[in-house]
């Protein structure tokens, strides 16, 4: 082994412009892999978390359905429905009925972490000159810590304040931006859907960094929205947190079939995005092996040429005692060399993206709102980098090497003479 | 005097033509032979052979009275590389390597780790072959004489029974050619048997059994 590395060494150290120019491709290639990915991720893992956290893992609601009576089932079966022009969408029953008996039920359920409450409903909120349409939710805080993270992101902390002060309510940052309100303590007025005005204190912001729900938000407590919307002791939404998110999707299906109601799980309510993340992803990781695969190439040619321009050598070798799989060897070791140091150069420059790119300050306003790129900088980009340009490497060069093994020495002694 | 190598009624054919036509040959201990011919006649095939790095298509290879099963990549390699030792017309030293690390390759190989062994049996050569002061040098460095005798330091490291030679003095002038033969006329008194393939009849005479291959048979 000692006098294959030896060889190795020596064949590749010695053609350095050659050995310098496929291992930057390699590294290049890693470094690429780690940069987006811990871009792309970051920024995924951050809009899924936060979302599911402050969602629901799981959301039990009320399902709209077509209206039974509508069914026509007993001419063209249970599929077809009528529709009659002009008629007016059917009342819906907004409500779950004995919503405490699930509290209670899954309260106890080891599965579950948490479940609380919810009562949502729309209206109008004004303050001065300026109206928005806002999306309420009636919560009890005490059950709502234990199903959600909503908590976390309360600017000043106030979400007791709901309960002590039950005319009081927790506004969207960027709903009191657009109203126009910038400190706690002022007072809106608020249009339910019946067309009663309430006057109401806003005691805090809710800020979790996705624009939509910071758009749209108020959260207030659950008696004064039911005494607003007129739905004493009505609850429309239970939302749920469970231990393993990614059980959500199957506990969603138990739920649904032990309660009647529909239980949508967090992958389910975002299925729309965690779609556009797949395409994201393979759209990443395409380029990214891209790059890789033009680097492999750059190995690939380099022993190409090696193993022609060294046939005396392999010729010699052979005939001093040197095996095939010696000769496989040789080469295969200068492509995984390569790999190496073009995989720790890679992760280096990985790195060192990493924190110029976590330095960078910018404001990005769209679905997520952050200062900056939100990185994911776990190891295991660095891990997969470096496990992708190795095997890389060891293919580009497996085919070469397998070449010069292949050689028989007598040929090349009779036509080098 | 034991025999260390013996060709029993060699044949070599490539498609139609016959190269060897059934040659018998005994190197043994001590000896120094060499083979003579036109070009073409089959002195290189015949070595190749002999030196296991080609088959033949019949007839066999003893060597330590056991005939060499040809199949046997393995075997062959480990033989070539203790028992014998390859001189070319054309030295093939590896141009990446200094002249002492050609040398060091085939005692690598070897299995020889002993790293004060392997520079004083690497420093030995050099000085017996007259490189001393060279041994840094990349092959590009040296003269066609220091290149070749460099190679022959090489088939000498892992000490070899016997030395083959294939045109060894075919690329070199008067003055080198001379210089290499005296190196193997010297190797052959301390003992060593040398086999030397050569078109020159001057420096066949000089070694103590001259064959003649005419038409893939020894004719005289």
């Amino acid at each position: 082994m000692r006098s294959i590395l030896f060889i190795a060494f020596k064949l590749l150290t010695e053609r350095k412009r050659q050995a310098l120019v496929s291992t930057m491709g390699v590294a290049i290639g890693v470094a690429a892999f780690i940069a987006m990915s811990s871009v792309m991720n970051g920024f995924q893992i951050y809009f899924i978390k936060q979302a599911v956290d402050i969602n629901a893992h799981i959301t039990l609601k009320i399902e709209e359905t077509d209206d039974p009576d509508r069914i026509l089932k007993a001419v063209y079966g249970e599929n077809i429905v009528a529709d009659v022009l002009g008629s007016k969408p059917k009342d819906l029953k907004d409500k779950i009925i004995g919503y405490k008996h699930y509290l209670d039920k899954y309260e106890k359920d080891d599965r579950f972490i948490g479940i609380a409450p919810h009562l949502t409903g729309q209206a109008i909120v004004n303050y001065g000159t300026k109206e928005k349409s806002a999306t309420l939710i009636g919560i009890e805080p005490a059950l709502e810590r234990r199903a959600s993270v909503v908590d976390d992101y309360i600017e000043l902390g106030n979400l007791d304040k709901i309960v002590t002060d039950r005319n009081s309510i927790i506004m969207g940052k960027l709903l009191a931006r657009d109203l126009g309100i910038k400190e706690p303590g002022k007072k809106v007025t608020l249009v339910s859907p019946s067309g009663g005005i309430y006057t109401l204190k806003v005691v805090d912001f809710f800020n979790s960094g996705i624009t939509s729900l910071d758009q749209s938000r108020v959260y207030m407590n659950l008696r004064t929205l039911q005494a607003i919307l007129d739905k004493p002791n009505q609850v429309n939404e239970l939302i749920i947190r469970v231990k393993d998110v990614n059980q959500a999707e199957t506990l969603a299906a138990v739920i649904s079939e032990d309660t009647g109601y529909y239980a949508e799980s967090w992958q389910r309510a975002f299925s729309n995005f965690l779609q556009i993340f797949k395409m994201q992803n393979w759209i990443t990781y395409m380029m990214v092996f891209a790059i890789l695969i033009v680097s492999a190439f750059g190995i690939f040619n380099i022993m190409m040429m090696t193993v022609l321009e060294k046939k005396r050598d392999i010729a010699i070798l052979k005939a001093i005692g040197y095996e095939d799989g010696e000769i496989t060897r040789i080469f295969v070791f200068q492509g995984l060399l390569v790999g190496l140091i073009g995989a720790l150069l890679g992760c280096l420059l990985g790195y060192l993206l990493e924190v110029w790119l976590a330095s960078l300050r910018f404001d990005i306003v769209g679905i997520i709102r952050s200062s900056g790129f939100v990185l994911d900088r776990r190891p295991r980009y660095f891990v997969l980098g470096f496990i992708f340009a190795m095997v890389f490497a060891f293919f580009a060069s497996f085919y070469p090497s397998w070449r010069a093994s292949r050689l028989f020495p007598v040929d090349i002694f009779r036509s080098s003479v | 005097m034991s025999v260390i190598l013996e060709g029993r009624d060699i044949r070599k054919s490539i498609g139609e033509s016959e190269i060897l036509n059934g040659i018998s040959i005994q190197i043994s201990t001590g000896d120094f032979i060499s083979i003579v011919g036109a070009s073409g006649s089959g002195k290189s095939s015949l070595m190749y052979i002999l030196g296991l790095l080609d088959s033949p298509t019949s007839g066999g290879v003893i060597i330590d009275d056991k005939e060499v099963d040809f199949g046997d990549a393995k075997l062959l390699s480990k033989i070539r590389n203790k028992k014998i030792g390859f001189v070319f017309q054309f030295h093939y030293l590896i141009t990446e390597l200094t002249a002492y690390e050609n040398i060091l390759i085939p005692m690598l190989k070897n299995g020889v780790n002993d790293r004060e062994r392997l520079k004083q049996r690497c420093y030995d050569l050099i000085e017996s072959l007259g490189l001393k002061g060279k041994e840094k040098r990349k092959p590009y460095q040296l003269s066609g004489g220091e290149q070749q005798r460099v190679a022959i330091a090489r088939a000498l490291a892992n000490d070899p029974e016997i030395v083959m030679a294939d045109e060894p003095t075919g690329n070199l002038d008067s003055k080198n050619s001379a210089m290499v033969m005296d190196v193997f006329l010297e190797l052959n008194e301390k003992g060593r048997s040398v086999l030397m393939i050569t078109h020159e009849m001057y420096l066949a005479e000089k070694t103590k059994k001259v064959l003649e291959i005419k038409d893939g048979l020894i004719v005289s």
